[in-house]
């Protein structure tokens, strides 16, 4: 893995989403303009679960699991994305 | 001495069940309930307890500090999040999510048991391995169309690596002798039985405890899922849903009250959700409301 920036971040975040969700990532896409950005789309706690398991894969990093975060640090794709860039680009800094 | 309640759909057969276990006294041994509808609830009885429960939560009772809305009780069996059917693979996709998501639990539960669900994915078994139960029921419902009442195989062991053609549509969920050695806590379900029959597939569930108030309606709920999923995958109807406790209870004082407010409300039946919602919306109207009172 390369350098890691929020930009391409944000973009293997949302690949993950459109892994686990089973859909095209242009469908993801989509979705989150629809729902007016990254602060408006919601995650279910459990998909988030699995976008955090499949980041782990990606970036060979151990990333907290759900009994150490509240349920703010994942609700929407934009907690998310500031939650691990805390996390990965801190660790890469 | 046993009770058996028969009732429509999960709401109505919450409040029959619960208000047996309050005429009993609080305790009920060897509660039978049948939903014959177990894709309906009431969204009465169900608002009605979610009141009630974040009222308890707030009032300092210890046994309510940690209590859940009926959505996140249900994920414990069966995260309906996961499930999108119509996205390619979809039975296999939400198995693999779910082993995926119970992983990174894993890592950090500690000694607690974990979920149902990780059960159902991978059970432990012998020196270490793990069974997906759930993928092996599938696979067992998807080939087996012609047979009734073949998925009983009793004293069966998860870990064993048998050939698919014996294996059983049964469930485990309890009986790792590591961690279930507890007198308290979880895990209270203890075995899942599914029955083919005229094209309908039915489950039958079984609780050591179950806790009438925080926990039954939101199992029913997540049991009620986990029946849609296998029915749906392998081409069945959805049939009756039985929930067998061995020993069922009431947790607050005042039970007899909130029984005698839920013979007053007004029917408000709802097919319960058994899907994910559309991408990025959110499930906030799940939460326990805020509570009335200090």
């Amino acid at each position: 893995m390369g350098a890691v920036d929020r930009n391409s971040l944000r973009e293997a975040l949302l690949d993950a989403l459109a892994d686990v969700e089973g859909v095209d990532r242009s469908a993801i896409d989509d979705a989150v303009t629809a729902r007016g950005g990254d602060l408006m789309f919601v995650l279910d706690s459990k998909v988030a679960e699995c976008v955090i398991a499949a980041l782990e894969v990606v970036f060979d990093a151990q990333l907290p699991g759900p009994a150490e975060l509240d349920c703010m640090h994942y609700s929407t794709v934009a907690a998310l994305l500031d939650l691990l860039s805390h996390k990965l680009l801190e660790t890469e800094s | 001495m046993g009770e058996y309640v028969r009732s429509e759909n999960i709401g109505t057969a919450w409040r029959d069940a619960f208000t047996r276990i309050v005429d009993a006294g609080g305790d009920q041994v060897n509660l039978m309930v049948d939903i014959v509808n177990p894709l309906e609830e009431d969204l009465g009885v169900r608002d009605a307890l979610q009141l009630r429960l974040a009222d308890l939560k707030i009032s300092g009772r210890s046994a309510f500090a940690q209590v859940q809305s009926m959505h996140t009780v249900a994920n414990t069996i069966f995260p309906v999040g996961l499930y999108r059917p119509g996205a390619p693979d979809a039975a296999e996709r939400f198995i693999a999510n779910v082993v995926r998501s119970e992983r990174l639990r894993e890592r950090t539960r500690g000694s607690r048991w974990g979920t149902y669900a990780g059960r159902l994915v991978a059970y432990p078994g012998r020196n270490g391995a793990s069974v997906n139960q759930l993928e092996r029921i599938l696979e067992v419902l998807r080939k087996d169309l012609d047979y009734k009442d073949r998925y009983e195989v009793p004293l069966w062991e998860p870990a064993n690596d048998l050939p698919l053609a014996a294996t059983s549509s049964s469930a485990t969920l309890h009986g790792d002798s590591v961690s279930d050695n507890r007198a308290r806590g979880g895990p209270c379900l203890a075995h899942i039985s599914f029955t083919s029959f005229g094209g309908a597939l039915s489950m039958a569930a079984v609780y050591r405890r179950h806790e009438y108030e925080q926990r039954a309606y939101g199992n029913f709920l997540g049991l009620a899922r986990l029946l849609h999923f296998l029915a749906k995958e392998s081409g069945r109807a959805v049939g009756n849903l039985l929930v067998v406790a061995s020993h069922a209870s009431t947790e607050s004082p005042a039970a007899p009250d909130f029984a005698a407010t839920l013979a007053g409300l007004e029917p408000r039946p709802a097919t319960i959700e058994l899907t994910a919602r559309p991408l990025g919306v959110g499930t906030s109207d799940l939460d326990l409301p805020e509570p009335r009172k200090l």
